[in-house]
């Protein structure tokens, strides 16, 4: 529907995810902490969505079931 | 006046807008305030909506930055035009933070009466912040 926009002048550079403008694209030379802070705020966000999908599929096999079962034996005989 | 007037346009940009006073809106913003801006599905009516609107704007970019390019004003009114930058790193209108960094520019007018603003209009580059967050798709360039 808006495919017939053009691109915009400033654009998040895809690396480090800085606002660059067009005319400074090709110069564009990411900051390392940037771009490590921007990749990891984008993992995170699918990471953290996917592990906690796959923890509650895990834990509801019985090999989960049973890991539950000996974290809890192990915390009762610590306390 | 208009000297009076361009302050408190600026002081809404710079001290609520950029610092986070959400405190200053009422000593800036008139009770009955009606703020007009094409991009929001409704105008923004009263003190309490334009705290919510700064707030709103400040959770999705926490580090946003307004810098005022231009400032006219004759009589009661003062029209800015202004550069927004800042990291999406919260939700906004539903979308949830992407960490990319996004500059967007537009002009307000506001009518300001006893030291506070009673109305204003805002347009910006609705349409640019949705392409540079990736919600909207762009051709690409020639």
């Amino acid at each position: 529907m808006f495919s017939f926009f053009t691109e915009h002048e400033f654009m998040p550079c895809e690396d480090c995810g800085a606002s660059v403008a067009r005319v400074e694209r090709e110069k564009h030379v990411c900051d390392e902490k940037r771009r490590t802070e921007y990749q990891l705020f984008r993992l995170s966000r699918s990471e953290i969505a996917s592990s906690e999908e796959e923890l509650g599929s895990y834990l509801a096999t019985a090999e989960g079931r049973f890991h539950v079962w000996y974290a809890e034996r192990d915390r009762r005989r610590a306390a | 006046m208009s000297e009076d007037a361009k302050r408190i346009s600026r002081h809404l940009i710079e001290e609520v807008y950029n610092n986070g006073r959400l405190d200053l809106v009422d000593e800036l913003i008139a009770p009955g305030y009606v703020g007009h801006d094409p991009s929001l599905p409704r105008d923004t009516t009263g003190q309490a909506a334009e705290r919510e609107i700064a707030a709103g704007y400040r959770a999705a970019f926490p580090d946003l930055v307004v810098t005022i390019e231009d400032q006219i004003a004759e009589g009661e009114r003062v029209v800015t035009r202004w550069t927004a930058r800042g990291t999406h790193t919260g939700d906004l209108w539903g979308i949830p933070g992407t960490g990319k960094e996004v500059t967007v520019t537009g002009t307000s007018i506001d009518r300001i009466k006893d030291d506070r603003i009673v109305e204003s209009w805002s347009n910006w580059d609705a349409l640019g912040l949705m392409q540079q967050l990736g919600v909207v798709p762009a051709m690409a360039q020639a």
